[in-house]
C-alpha cells in the first residue's frame, strides 16, 4: 500500500499457442524476484493442445528431420543476430537478480549444445538407437516370440524453472525430440525466453508440426483455477517439474493414476578437497580458485553451485585455504559478480554469533555480498547462499560422504584421481554426479541427469506383441 | 506539543537508551562499531542497530545437540547486558538444565520455538519480568477489568513450564481468582519443554542428514502423541469444569489455537452457542502461530464462550518486548505505549517505509526502552499497517491495525528454483 515502487511500465508477455503467437493484456502478474508487473493474454484452454482423440502433429515426423530443425534453430540463436533474444534479454534484465553482464553471457549462444552429432549421441545413449523413436522396432525373445516396441510420443506438461535461456532451449529440444504434445508452463523468473526461442523456430519453419505440438503460456504457479482444470490424465501423461518451491509442491498434488510426476528435485552441491591441496602454495591457490569457481555459479543461486567444502587436513592449513578461498570468492567471473546480493539476515546473524565462538568456528569476510567463508566443526544449520561457503574439516576423505545426502546433486573432488576412492560411498548416500573440482558447470554429452535418463522417462513405452 | 518536538523527544529517548546499552551488549557494540554509529541523531540511525528476531536463535544447533554449554554461554553472553560466561554449567545434561543453571544466576532466559524446533533464547532480568507482569495488570485496568478476586481463572495455555509463562499464569490466578475457584488440572505439569524442543530440532537434522533410524522416528512420534494427548486431557478437564460453572464468570488466558481446540471439545460434549452464560473474559496475545483455523475462528470462540470486546484483553506483543500493545475495544486497534518506539520498515528491514497520508505499511520493528537483560531493539517477522494519526477511540498513540500477518505465512508467489534446501526432503515433524 504505502511502500510504492516507482511506476514501471508493465512488460507485455506473449503466449505461444501451437505455432501461433498470441498477444494480450488480460491478466497481470508479478515476476519472481522483484515483483515487476507483466501482462499476458487470457488463457484459452481448448486451443492449448491436441486432444487424445487425435494423433499428435509431430508423432510421425522422422527424428532426423527434427534434429535438422533444432540444429538450424541453433544457428539463429545468437544474441547479436536474434531480435527476439535481444528483446527477451532486455525484459530479463528488468526482472532478474543477476546483473546485465552475466545475463548477456547466458544469452550469448543458448543453443550451442545443439549439434547433430551431440543430439544423435545423446539419443543413442538414452534409447540404444534411434529406431524406437521413429517407429515400431521389432525384436524376438528367447522363446521365439516377436514383438514391436516404440518410444511413443508422450503428452507432457513442463513446469519450467527459468534459470537460464539454455534451460529453456533444453526443454524445447527435449520436447521436440520425443515428438509428443507439450504444454510449457513458463516460470515467473523468466516468462519471456521460451516464447523467444519458439518464435525463432516459427520464422524458420512456419507451421512446422513440432511447433504445432507446443504451447508456452504463463499462469501463476499453484493457481488452482488453472491447474485443477489442466492437470488431468485425460489431457496429459506426465508432469515434468524442474526444481522445487511451493509451485511444484502444489502441482505434485495432482499426480495420480495416469498422471505421473517426473521430478528434477531441488538440490544442493558440495566439494571435497584432499590433503594433496597442501603440497605447495601454488597447488593451494589453484585449488582455492577451482573451489571458488564452483561455489559462485550464478552467485550461488544454482543447484550445482557448491555450498559446503570438506577439506582433509589440520585446522591451521585449512584456515590458510579458507583465507585464499575468501579472496577468490570476491572476483568477477562469467557467471558471478565480485560483489553480489548480500546474504540474508539469517546468515548475517549466524555469522555475527560465530565471531564469539572462535576458535571452534571462524569466519572470513563480511556479509556484504563479496563472499563469506565459515569454518565449523559440523555443518552449519543455515542454508549457505549468496556466495557463502561452509568449510568442514575432515581427517580422511571418507568422512566427507557423511555430509552427502539425498539432496546432494554434484560433488566436485580434488585431486581428480581420488573421485574413484569415494564415488561408491557418495552414490550410496544419494549423490548423482561426481565431477572434478572446478568443473561443476561442465559436462559430457549423453549423461544421465538427476539419477535418470530424462528422455527415457518422458516417452511412453508401448508394445505391439505377437506372442 | 508540535510533531517536531515529539520527534526530537523520541530521538533523544532512543539515543539515551543506546548510550546506556551499547557497551554492555557485545553484539550491539560490534554492530555500532561496524556501522560507525556513535550517537542516534535520527530514527534512521537506529535501523542498522535493530536485531532481527532470528538473532536470538543464531547459535549453531550442534552446540545444543552436543551439549557444549560453555559455548552456549558465550553465545548468549554476546546478546546479554550482563556477562554469562561465569555461569557454572558443570553437571548440565540438557537444555532444561542449562536454563535452570542460568536462572539460578539471575539470567531469566525466555525461549520459544518455531515449527522447526530450533529455540530462541532471550536473556531477561528480574526487572524485565516485573515490568512485563505489571504491564499486564495495567492493561487489564485500562480495559476496565482491574484486578478483583471474583473470577474462575482458566489458564488454557499452552502450558510450557517456562518460568516467565508460569509467572504470568500465577499472577493472573493470584490477582483475579475467587477463593472457591474451579480446580486447575492436576495432571503432571509440562516439564522438559526445552528438552523436547531440542529433541525435535535434533530429530529434524538427523532426518535431513539421513542418520535417523525408523525406530528413532517411531519413538519420537509416540512421545509427540503422548504430549498432545496430555494437553487434550487438560482441555477435557477444563471443558467439564466450564460446563459445571456455565453461568459463573470465567477469565480465560489462552493462545487462539488452544482456545479453539477447547471450544471443539466443548462442542463434542454437546455445548451449543448460548449455553454458556457467565460474563466471561479472555486475555490473549498473538495470532495463529502458523496453524490453520477457519476464517471465523474468533467469532466461533466468542459466541460459544460468551466473550465480548469489553471483556477481552487482546494485545499485540512478542517475547522480545516487555510491554504490550493493548487493543481498544471500540476500534479494535492496538495502541503503542510510550515505552515502545515503533518503526515500520520496508519488507527487507533496511529502511523506513514511506507513509501514505497517516497510514504506513511494512515490517514491524520496535525499541522497548524498558528492556534490561538485553538490547531492546528488535525487527519482527510481522507485516503491519499503522495509523500515525489519532485513534477515534480517543486514547493516545499510534495504532497498529488488526490486519497483522507474518511475512512467512504470506507464501512466495510462484517461486521455482533448482537450488534446494534440506527442508524439502524432511516430511512430518513439527513443534507444539
Amino acid at each position: 500500500m504505502t511502500t510504492t515502487a516507482p511506476a514501471r511500465t508493465r512488460i507485455k508477455v506473449p503466449h505461444f499457442v501451437r505455432g501461433e503467437i498470441v498477444w494480450g493484456e488480460d491478466s497481470e502478474y508479478l515476476s519472481r524476484d522483484f515483483g515487476v508487473p507483466f501482462v499476458t493474454p487470457k488463457l484459452e484452454y481448448n486451443g492449448l493442445f491436441a486432444p487424445r482423440s487425435e494423433v499428435g502433429p509431430a508423432f510421425d515426423v522422422p527424428i532426423s528431420e527434427i534434429i535438422d530443425f533444432l540444429v538450424e534453430t541453433a544457428q539463429y540463436l545468437t544474441l547479436e543476430k536474434n531480435e527476439y533474444l535481444q528483446e527477451s534479454l532486455e525484459m530479463t534484465v528488468q526482472v532478474s537478480a543477476l546483473p546485465r553482464r552475466i545475463i548477456e553471457n547466458t544469452f550469448a549462444r543458448p543453443g550451442q549444445f545443439l549439434t547433430r552429432q551431440a543430439l544423435e549421441y545423446r539419443l543413442e545413449r538414452t534409447f540404444g538407437g534411434l529406431d524406437v523413436l521413429d517407429g515400431w522396432a521389432e525384436r524376438t525373445d528367447p522363446n521365439g516370440n516377436v514383438s514391436r516396441v516404440r518410444a511413443f510420443p508422450p503428452r507432457l506438461v513442463h513446469m519450467m524453472a527459468g534459470n537460464s535461456p539454455s534451460a529453456a532451449m533444453t526443454t524445447i529440444a527435449d520436447a521436440a525430440l520425443t515428438k509428443g504434445v507439450n504444454l510449457f508452463k513458463m516460470p515467473s523468473a523468466d516468462p519471456f525466453t521460451t516464447v523467444a526461442v519458439l518464435r525463432t523456430m516459427a520464422d524458420i519453419a512456419p507451421g512446422h508440426p513440432v511447433l504445432r505440438s507446443m504451447s508456452a503460456v504463463y499462469w501463476r504457479g499453484g493457481d488452482e483455477k488453472v491447474e485443477n482444470i489442466l492437470y488431468r490424465s485425460q489431457y496429459f501423461d506426465k508432469l515434468v517439474a524442474w526444481g522445487g518451491g511451493s509451485a511444484i509442491e502444489n502441482a505434485a498434488r495432482y499426480a495420480g493414476p495416469g498422471f505421473q510426476l517426473i521430478s528434477f528435485d531441488p538440490k544442493v552441491s558440495m566439494s571435497i578437497v584432499g590433503r594433496e591441496a597442501f603440497e605447495s602454495e601454488e597447488a593451494l591457490r589453484e585449488v582455492a580458485e577451482l573451489a571458488a569457481l564452483d561455489a559462485t555459479i550464478f552467485n550461488q543461486d544454482a543447484c550445482l553451485a557448491a555450498r559446503h567444502i570438506c577439506v582433509e587436513g589440520d585446522d591451521d592449513r585449512i584456515d590458510r585455504f579458507c583465507a585464499l578461498l575468501h579472496e577468490r570468492l570476491g572476483v568477477d567471473r562469467d557467471f558471478a559478480e565480485a560483489v553480489g546480493p548480500k546474504p540474508d539476515a539469517e546468515i548475517r546473524d549466524a555469522v555475527e554469533g560465530m565471531r564469539f565462538l572462535e576458535p571452534d568456528y571462524k569466519v572470513w569476510g563480511k556479509p556484504d555480498g563479496s563472499g563469506l567463508v565459515v569454518r565449523s566443526p559440523e555443518m552449519v544449520d543455515f542454508h549457505p547462499t549468496n556466495k557463502t561457503v561452509n568449510v568442514l574439516p575432515i581427517s580422511t576423505l571418507d568422512e566427507a560422504a557423511s555430509y552427502a545426502t539425498v539432496a546432494t546433486q554434484t560433488v566436485g573432488v580434488y585431486p581428480f584421481h581420488r573421485k574413484a576412492e569415494i564415488r561408491d560411498r557418495l552414490a550410496t548416500a544419494g549423490v548423482q554426479r561426481i565431477v572434478r573440482l572446478g568443473s561443476a558447470l561442465k559436462g559430457s554429452m549423453g549423461s544421465p541427469h538427476d539419477g535418470m535418463y530424462p528422455l527415457h522417462r518422458f516417452v511412453n513405452w508401448v508394445v505391439d506383441d505377437d506372442a | 506539543m508540535t510533531e517536531t518536538t515529539l520527534q526530537k523527544d523520541v530521538v533523544a529517548t532512543l539515543n539515551a537508551y543506546f548510550q546506556e546499552r551499547r557497551d554492555r551488549v557485545p553484539v550491539l557494540a560490534q554492530r555500532a562499531a561496524d556501522q560507525g554509529i556513535e550517537e542516534i541523531r535520527s530514527r534512521e540511525d537506529m535501523i542498522p542497530l535493530l536485531f532481527p528476531h532470528t538473532t536470538y536463535k543464531s547459535y549453531p544447533d550442534m552446540l545444543i545437540a552436543k551439549g557444549r554449554w560453555e559455548q552456549m554461554n558465550r553465545w548468549l553472553g554476546s546478546l546479554s547486558s550482563r556477562p554469562v560466561d561465569d555461569v557454572d554449567v558443570s553437571g548440565v545434561a540438557d537444555v532444561d538444565d542449562w536454563i535452570a543453571a542460568l536462572e539460578r544466576a539471575g539470567h531469566m532466559v525466555s525461549s520459544s520455538s518455531g515449527t522447526s524446533g530450533k529455540g530462541s533464547f532471550l536473556n531477561k532480568s528480574q526487572r524485565d519480568l516485573e515490568v512485563n507482569k505489571q504491564n499486564l495488570l495495567d492493561c487489564f485496568t485500562a480495559l476496565g477489568l482491574p484486578p478483583e478476586k471474583r473470577w474462575h481463572v482458566i489458564p488454557v495455555g499452552p502450558e510450557t513450564g517456562q518460568t516467565q509463562h508460569n509467572g504470568v499464569r500465577d499472577l493472573i490466578i493470584r490477582e483475579f481468582s475467587r477463593p472457591d475457584a474451579l480446580p486447575l488440572f492436576e495432571g503432571a505439569p509440562a516439564e522438559g519443554f526445552h528438552r523436547y524442543m531440542a529433541k525435535l530440532s535434533a530429530m529434524r537434522r538427523a532426518m535431513a542428514d539421513g542418520t535417523a533410524a525408523p525406530d528413532d522416528i517411531a519413538r519420537f512420534e509416540a512421545e509427540s502423541a503422548e504430549r498432545a494427548a496430555q494437553q487434550d486431557r487438560r482441555l477435557h478437564h477444563f471443558a467439564d469444569e466450564i460446563i459445571a460453572h456455565r453461568s459463573e464468570d470465567i477469565l480465560f488466558s489462552s493462545q487462539f489455537p488452544q482456545l479453539f481446540r477447547l471450544c471443539e471439545i466443548l462442542r463434542e460434549k454437546g455445548v451449543r452457542d448460548g449455553d454458556i452464560t457467565g460474563n466471561n473474559a479472555l486475555t490473549s496475545g498473538g495470532g495463529l502461530k502458523g496453524t490453520n483455523l477457519p476464517a471465523d475462528y474468533q467469532e466461533q470462540i466468542y459466541r460459544l464462550l460468551n466473550i465480548v470486546p469489553e471483556r477481552f484483553l487482546h494485545y499485540y506483543s512478542m517475547q522480545e518486548l516487555n510491554n504490550r500493545m493493548f487493543k481498544c475495544p471500540e476500534e479494535g486497534r492496538y495502541h503503542v505505549p510510550d515505552e515502545i518506539v515503533l518503526f515500520v520498515l520496508t519488507k527487507d528491514g533496511s529502511a523506513l517505509s514511506e507513509p501514505e497520508g497517516t497510514i504506513v505499511e511494512g515490517r514491524a520493528a520496535f525499541v522497548d526502552t524498558t528492556v534490561d537483560g538485553r538490547w531492546g531493539g528488535t525487527i519482527s517477522g510481522d507485516r503491519i499497517t499503522v495509523d500515525l494519526g489519532t485513534c477515534p477511540c480517543g486514547r493516545p498513540g499510534e495504532t497498529v491495525l488488526p490486519n497483522i500477518v507474518r511475512y512467512s505465512d504470506l507464501g512466495d508467489d510462484d517461486k521455482i528454483t533448482c537450488a534446494g534446501t534440506m527442508d524439502a526432503y524432511v516430511r512430518g515433524l513439527s513443534g507444539e
